[in-house]
């Protein structure tokens, strides 16, 4: 194993990062992480708001993945989903951060640049009014509601959200999502 | 003639209940399944046969405590929503009690994204104290 898992965990754990996942995800984890981190928060004494914020940003973050990654796990439709991402929870100078990071294809990385570029100028009641235009069009066949749910996300945040697309020797695309609370 | 609509909560999905006698739905519980879609399409099956056997002097009532839910369960509850209003627009009274928690300001805001777009039925913000 060419792993040093201490290292990793002390690198982790210096970084003031709540949790680090990566590996496949599912719904269940989505419950489980979910649950987790509220009662670490609480625990904390974090502001019910922020908890809120925290565990809403979470939920759309992975739901993404599990919709999006390309590093699918095939199975029975009915067993849900599971696929391949990273999500971690930290804290930077008192404010909660949440990222995620997987493959993607090129047009949904595409729609998501256009997206959060779009977002980066508007205030909280200009995102307000653009979730609730978009909530209200028809199903987009391309999408799979991922589009709100980044809206959602940046609803909540105090900072534009950011991302980063790297493009791997082999062609792939890695998406990030980093959100500030 | 619809029977009672019955359906558990989960830990990402909330408890369905709704009566065709009493003419009251209630959903309760956090709502942020995988697919939100197909987590409701029996709902609107549900919904859809009940209004289509709309019968005299019915007011619907609609009970709603929902402290979180996912975006793509904000759509659905847009859709449903809107199946409401289309009654209330042909003139069956329909009344919705939206409740939240003292402390939960974000279910109270989501509640105002919803009461905001509807206009023909009646919309209650209901606060449930401490």
């Amino acid at each position: 194993m060419n792993v040093d898992v201490f290292d990793l965990y002390k690198t982790l754990r210096q970084a003031d990062i709540l949790f680090c996942f990566s590996g496949t995800i599912s719904q269940s984890i989505v419950e489980g992480l979910g649950q987790t981190l509220r009662t670490h928060l609480e625990r904390q004494e974090t502001s019910s708001r922020a908890t809120r914020n925290v565990f809403a940003i979470l939920v759309e973050q992975m739901q993404n993945v599990i919709n999006y990654s390309t590093e699918n796990v095939p199975g029975p439709e009915e067993e849900g989903s599971l696929r391949y991402g990273i999500v971690v929870v930290g804290q930077d100078n008192g404010r909660f951060f949440i990222i995620s990071g997987n493959y993607i294809e090129e047009g949904a990385a595409q729609r998501v640049t256009a997206l959060l570029d779009r977002m980066q100028v508007m205030d909280k009641d200009e995102l307000k009014t653009f979730y609730r235009k978009e909530r209200r069009k028809g199903h987009d066949p391309e999408s799979k509601g991922a589009g709100l749910g980044l809206i959602e996300v940046a609803r909540k945040t105090s900072l534009p959200v950011e991302h980063t697309i790297l493009r791997t020797d082999n062609g792939r695309l890695f998406l990030t999502i980093k959100a500030v609370i | 003639m619809s029977k009672i609509l019955h359906i558990e909560a989960t830990k990402s999905s909330p408890a369905i209940l709704f009566d065709p006698d009493a003419d009251l739905l209630r959903i309760s519980g956090e709502s942020y399944p995988e697919n939100a879609a197909a987590f409701y399409a029996p709902v609107f099956d549900w919904l859809k046969e009940y209004l289509a056997g709309a019968e005299s002097g019915r007011r619907i009532r609609v009970e709603m405590n929902v402290p979180y839910f996912n975006s793509s369960t904000s759509k659905v509850f847009l859709n449903f929503f809107d199946l409401l209003e289309a009654e209330a627009e042909k003139g069956i009274p329909v009344e919705v009690n939206w409740s939240y928690e003292e402390d939960n300001d974000t279910a109270l805001e989501c509640g105002e994204d919803f009461q905001e777009e509807m206009r023909a039925m009646t919309f209650n913000l209901v606060e449930i104290p401490e």
